[in-house]
């Protein structure tokens, strides 16, 4: 007991001492190891890791738990949930000195209430596969989709219950308006879409590269890298098994932003935090741990993305609708599952 | 007991933990979130098209499963009957699965590239056929233990007088199953209406949402907490309303039988496995399919490959590997096992010697409440809790509490009750009757219990809970983890995953089988 008795001195000094700082999460969340042991060993700020289901769900959580917050730093919330973030008043701003090392096309936000951290492309991507294999063409632009030849080879997933489905849903009405952005999702509707409530469903049940019949797929512009990266064998850049499609108006931009939860203790090691989740080792992982974008300047991105999964072009991007609100979404998403699940 | 103040007073300390896991939480959610809305939400045309949905989608669902069942539970009645063990040990497998990995071998079986070559998926069919594959176990082994229990001396009676096998069938053996027949399809039924993961991968369009999916599409995405608050207090009273046959019919079916020590002369061995086939099948073809598709890798992914992988610790954080899954989750299932004997026992012995018959119903609760409204009432009393590692070994024991509760009723039933007065008359404490009497004489069924429990445990998924440390992942999280990245590497590790993890339930099943020995499914949670 006498032996033991300076090394239990040390494990409770020991953690009483090392400064934690805890970060809630959605599901999809990843860091490398030795990225995240870094920052522990420069800062000696231990972080804790929360994973609270969905975005949505991650959301929820953090909001209900607001009067005695259980996390320091929320991570995972995209344009579509920070109109609801706002309203449900979760966030403490913070103005990074960090921020003016971003790229330069990344959404305003106000009173630096939250700090985007990274961003990902919602696009369709092609089974490269079939297409040679039945001689067909490939679309060029969103309205081939009404086409039965192209529709009924194509599945989505559903905005009430999806993030990429959300999007999709968001980047029509931004860029076609809401009357003909519905219009359009009667047309695929009718030309035999599939609809899953997933993204693992729609990819791995319906995509025809995994034993589906469906050759197009809503999925990320970064998913043809993340393919070659996960394969045992080398693939030849010629012929990649997949391809993210980057029509004119056909990709969407999805922003991840991280914010400091209102009334933490910890406001000094949040703030370290967020700056860690800016710096540059950080943003270059997240191409290979989230098959996500960085959006700091100057990142170069793995070589798997630099030839199967390029940033698309800013020609191939949806403008979000202005003005989100939680509300506003509700009444889309209502809508859209009477349109295109109910079929009126 | 005459002096049953044992029971009373672990009953009370086992009610309390009831309440304040699975009432408390729920409770709070409401207070927190109800809102005049909430009426509207009740009132709602489309929230009554869901509950008569569903309603119908479960009637159809216990309709198949009863058809395919009682075949197989007369067959397990059969004393000719070959490989008993195994197709009684088949039979739970379905149950304690986790139902991200039933879904997907459901997929492999009928969904876009199945093994029949048709798509099911988005349709009622899928979903009666899943939930018939789910549940087919539960009414061959309820009814199966029945007959095997009650018929022998009628049968033979009846034989004796020269009645004809048809007749005897009609006339002797399907009556004196009733009770078990309306106790199985009760519980088939409530499985079914508040079905959840099962409905999400295979017909995820609203047209088959039940209660439970319109809960979490509410709290997922529209954020109407107050409208899902609202939704999971319908479905807790729906279901307590729905499971009274059933805890009526479980009483008769567990009190007052007889044994008969003569072997029945039964059918022949053929007969017997004619009639087991078609449920065997049925359980069979999804778990064949998914090792088929486990088996067969996509291109750019092999078997050794994803095994490698599977065993090396990953660069990163959320991805965990098979050793320190596999560790999470027997050491969860240890603790959760533990919580649910010590619950389940006490509420068991409450129910029979404390005579708190409503206990039943009480018991019933963790299967009835809505998993997504109670996992964010845990979040409102206990945040530290929910996000804590023991939280996931105390939700695993609360989920297992009525499966341990159903053995413990009928187990302590069969102990005679002379045998008890016998014991007290000798001046034996309640404590010594319990340790000496009533356990050592039902311990196959405890054992049985405690296999049940850690099973489920295994394949708890509990998402839908708690809050998830990368450190806290079990098997059921690492599949789930690995269906979120794209390529051909992840996927065949998820098929791995899977099949490793049916493997482990499996065992845990074959055990009970070997522990519950063949005497009257003494171990049947039902």
């Amino acid at each position: 007991m006498r032996k033991l008795l300076p090394l239990l001195l040390i494990l409770v000094l020991g953690t009483a001492h090392s400064q934690r700082v805890v970060l809630m999460t959605h599901d999809s969340f990843d860091v490398s190891r030795a990225v995240l042991d870094a920052f522990t060993a420069e800062t000696g700020i231990v972080v804790e890791l929360i994973k609270a289901g969905d975005a949505g769900e991650a959301l929820n959580r953090a909001a209900l738990t607001s009067a005695r917050p259980l996390a320091d730093v929320l991570f995972g919330v995209d344009e579509g949930l920070l109109a609801r973030a706002r309203s449900l008043e979760i966030f403490e701003p913070y103005a990074s000195s960090l921020r003016s090392l971003l790229i330069a096309d990344l959404p305003e936000v106000a009173d630096a209430l939250v700090t985007p951290v990274t961003r990902g492309f919602v696009a369709f991507n092609f089974d490269r596969a079939y297409f040679e294999a039945h001689n067909l063409p490939y679309p060029t632009s969103l309205a081939d989709l009404r086409d039965p030849r192209y529709g009924s080879l194509t599945v989505i997933t559903d905005p009430a219950t999806s993030s990429p489905g959300l999007s999709l849903l968001l980047g029509t009405i931004g860029a076609f308006g809401e009357e003909a952005a519905f219009d359009w999702w009667a047309g695929i509707r009718d030309a035999g879409v599939a609809v899953r409530s997933g993204w693992s469903a729609a990819y791995y049940g319906d995509f025809s590269r995994y034993g589906g019949d469906r050759p197009i797929v809503l999925s990320y512009a970064s998913s043809p890298a993340a393919e070659v990266i996960f394969s045992e064998t080398p693939i030849d850049p010629a012929s990649p098994p997949t391809l993210s499609w980057h029509c004119d108006a056909c990709v969407v931009a999805q922003v991840e932003f991280a914010g400091i939860l209102r009334g933490t203790p910890r406001r000094a090691e949040a703030e370290q935090l967020i700056d860690f989740l800016l710096s540059e080792a950080f943003q270059a992982d997240v191409p290979e741990s989230m098959f996500v974008y960085p959006v700091r300047q100057g990142i170069v991105l793995p070589p798997e993305y630099e030839t199967f999964g390029p940033t698309p072009p800013a020609s191939a991007w949806m403008p979000l609708p202005t003005n989100l609100s939680g509300a506003q979404i509700n009444t889309w998403i209502a809508r859209w599952t009477e349109v295109v699940m109910r079929g009126r | 007991m005459r002096n049953p103040w044992l029971a009373h007073a672990v009953g009370a300390i086992a009610t309390l933990a009831l309440l304040l896991g699975i009432v408390a939480p729920l409770a709070a959610l409401a207070v927190r979130t109800l809102e005049a809305n909430a009426w509207q939400t009740l009132l709602a045309v489309d929230t009554w098209r869901v509950v008569v949905r569903s309603g119908l989608q479960a009637l159809a669902s216990t309709a198949l499963a009863l058809l395919l069942g009682l075949p197989a539970a007369w067959a397990l009645a059969q004393p000719q009957l070959p490989l008993r063990r195994l197709w009684r040990a088949l039979f739970v497998l379905p149950f304690v699965l986790p139902s991200l990995v039933a879904a997907t071998a459901v997929l492999a079986w009928l969904g876009p590239r199945g093994l029949l070559g048709i798509d099911l998926r988005d349709s009622w069919l899928i979903i009666i056929v899943a939930h018939a594959f789910y549940n087919v176990g539960v009414v061959a082994r309820i009814v199966g233990s029945h007959l095997q229990a009650a018929a022998p001396r009628l049968l033979e009676a009846a034989a004796a007088l020269g009645t004809s096998p048809w007749r005897r069938f009609w006339r002797v053996t399907l009556p004196s199953a009733r009770p078990a027949l309306v106790a199985a399809a009760a519980l088939v039924f409530l499985f079914c209406f508040t079905s959840f993961g099962v409905i999400l991968m295979l017909a995820p369009a609203p047209t088959f949402a039940t209660l439970e999916v319109e809960v979490y599409r509410r709290v997922g995405r529209t954020f109407d907490l107050s409208g899902a608050s609202a939704l999971a207090l319908l479905q807790l009273t729906l279901v307590l309303l729905i499971a009274q046959p059933y805890l009526r019919a479980q009483a008769r079916t567990s009190s007052g039988l007889e044994r008969s020590s003569a072997v029945p002369r039964g059918a022949p061995a053929g007969a017997a496995l004619a009639a087991v086939a078609p449920a065997a099948a049925l359980v069979l073809a999804p778990v064949g399919a998914l090792l088929a598709l486990a088996l067969s890798p996509p291109a750019g992914a092999t078997l050794a490959g994803a095994w490698r992988a599977l065993v090396t610790p990953s660069r990163f954080v959320g991805v965990s590997d098979l050793p320190s899954a596999i560790a999470n989750s027997l050491q969860f299932g240890v603790l959760g096992t533990l919580l649910a004997m010590a619950l389940g026992v006490s509420l068991a012995l409450a129910i029979r010697r404390g005579g708190w018959r409503w206990l039943d119903t009480l018991a019933l609760l963790p299967w009835a409440v809505s998993a997504i409204t109670i996992g964010l009432g845990l979040l409102l009393l206990a945040p530290g809790l929910a996000s804590s590692r023991w939280g996931i070994p105390i939700a695993h024991g609360l989920l297992a509490t009525p499966l341990v509760v159903r053995i413990g009723v009928a187990a302590l039933a069969s102990v005679p009750e002379h045998t008890r007065e016998a014991a007290a008359t000798l001046g034996a404490t309640p404590w010594r009757a319990l340790w000496r009497l009533d356990l050592p004489l039902s311990r196959s069924a405890w054992l049985g219990a405690v296999a049940f429990a850690f099973a489920a445990s295994l394949g708890e998924f509990g998402a839908a809970l708690l809050l998830r440390r990368p450190e806290t992942t079990t098997l059921p999280v690492a599949i789930a983890e690995r269906l979120t990245r794209p390529g051909a590497g992840p996927y065949a590790e998820a098929l791995l995953l899977s099949v490793i993890l049916a493997l482990l339930v499996a065992t845990s099943v074959l055990l009970i089988e070997r522990l519950g020995g063949s005497r009257r499914g003494a171990s049947d949670p039902f």
